[in-house]
């Protein structure tokens, strides 16, 4: 772990202490990326931060369940966030099946400048991703951009569930190795 | 029932949200249960998270957003807080109810009432020494900060002094603009009074943006560490006021150091 994650964790244990200022640091620390993603998640910017509200008030109540041999802390943060996120999206898309043939268009996007940023920063990825073979690439992107889970992934690309589990976990052995470099970098 | 292997290559997929079912409560179970090579895998799997993430462009959350979520906090904390206190009150009520008792077994149940208080007594102590132990760690990392951006070629120093209800209080902002950050040193304040908190701002293009709340130690000095400020030169202005507990996302409170 390197200085800035010891720094979380030591105030994840402060807030499981009742400590507000801690808590008042780790939001500042991570709120903005943990909102860039719901926000890509749920191309919906209100939407995006009562669920980043909602996160992390989980995250105050279950401060004494982190473990930090099992997830760093924004990780930590992400998932819960990511899952609340998907959940929303698993009901959304029970009230109207629609979504899933006529997918909302970028432009229908309230933020649409933030919206084009956030294409130029997923060429980062794209590069990170471009040594994949195309389908490993597919379910990576259709998992982390858009929500979808194995039996949603394995529906849409028409593949056999099974093909679709084997994709991700090789697919996403290899963009760790891919990745690597952009692991030192500055946190935003 | 899968194999460990099974379980171990779901992980990533597990990070990412994307199962479901039966699978996901197997792995679930899994961890709960203790695995030490899951525990790594995942780890590194939520690394691998926070890596995509940084591939989507933050987006700044609302004061609205975050003046909302540290109230909510605000009233958990003091819900909880009252919940331990009809819990005491319920052990005070238990063990009077034994007392009245008064039956042979009255001696045996005192001493496990004491053995149980001892104990009590004793985890609070550890969970306190812990805090205390983390406080010192993140007081460490704090200096340590503080004395590079002190160092740093280039940086600015900002004078605040002290206003009307603190008239000898005296504050000093250093800013590396190479690093955007800043740190703040205060003297000379009084403790702020309970629920209340001191709340340091920077203003910059006319707005005034939070750089963090704290209170002062006995000597009445406090050291603030700001992770992020914008550049230097657009700074106009540094404050401080007293504000509610937990800070709020504008001042609202009286001013007692400016400059």
């Amino acid at each position: 772990m390197d200085p800035d994650q010891l720094y979380d964790v030591q105030l994840i244990g402060r807030i499981e202490a009742g400590d507000q200022g801690a808590f008042a640091q780790l939001f500042d620390r991570h709120g903005a990326v943990v909102l860039g993603v719901l926000t890509r998640l749920l191309r919906r910017r209100e939407e995006a931060e009562e669920v980043l509200q909602e996160a992390f008030l989980q995250a105050w109540e279950q401060a004494g369940r982190y473990r930090p041999r099992r997830a760093t802390p924004r990780g930590w943060l992400l998932m819960m966030a990511r899952a609340r996120a998907i959940d929303r999206l698993r009901s959304r898309e029970a009230r109207t099946r629609r979504e899933r043939e006529y997918p909302a268009p970028a432009a229908a996007d309230p933020d649409a400048p933030a919206a084009l940023e956030a294409a130029e920063r997923e060429s980062t990825v794209r590069q990170a991703l471009g040594s994949l073979p195309d389908e490993q690439r597919r379910c990576i992107e259709l998992a982390f951009y858009e929500g979808l889970t194995h039996t949603g992934i394995a529906e849409r690309l028409e593949e056999p569930l099974g093909t679709v589990k084997s994709r991700i976990a090789l697919g996403m052995r290899k963009l760790r190795q891919n990745l690597a470099p952009l692991h030192g970098r500055a946190r935003a | 029932m899968s194999t460990h292997g099974d379980l171990l290559d779901r992980i990533p997929a597990y990070a990412l949200g994307a199962l479901d079912g039966e699978e996901l409560r197997e792995l679930e179970t899994h961890l709960d249960a203790g695995c030490a090579e899951c525990d790594a895998e995942l780890l590194a799997a939520t690394a691998d998270l926070e890596r995509l993430a940084e591939t989507v462009e933050p987006v700044e959350p609302s004061e609205v957003t975050r003046g909302r979520l540290l109230r909510q906090v605000g009233e958990e904390r003091a819900r909880v807080g009252r919940r331990g206190f009809w819990r005491a009150a319920a052990t005070v009520a238990a063990l009077g109810l034994i007392a009245l008792a008064g039956s042979q077994h009255f001696a045996l149940r005192g001493q496990l009432a004491q053995l149980q208080a001892d104990r009590e007594a004793t985890s609070l102590r550890l969970a306190q020494v812990r805090e205390e132990l983390d406080a010192a760690r993140a007081e460490v990392r704090s200096l340590r900060l503080a004395a590079s951006i002190v160092g740093s070629p280039g940086r600015r120093t900002v004078r605040l002094a002290g206003l009307d209800p603190a008239p000898e209080a005296a504050g000093q902002t250093f800013v590396d603009p190479a690093g955007g950050r800043a740190v703040f040193y205060a003297s000379n304040l009084a403790p702020a009074e309970p629920g209340t908190t001191y709340q340091l701002w920077f203003i910059a293009d006319g707005r005034p943006v939070s750089a963090g709340i704290f209170d002062v130690d006995e000597e009445g000095s406090a050291v603030v560490l700001v992770e992020k400020t914008v550049p230097a030169d657009s700074i106009d202005l540094w404050a401080v006021t007293i504000e509610p507990a937990g800070g709020v996302p504008q001042p609202t409170g009286a001013m007692v150091l400016k400059g």
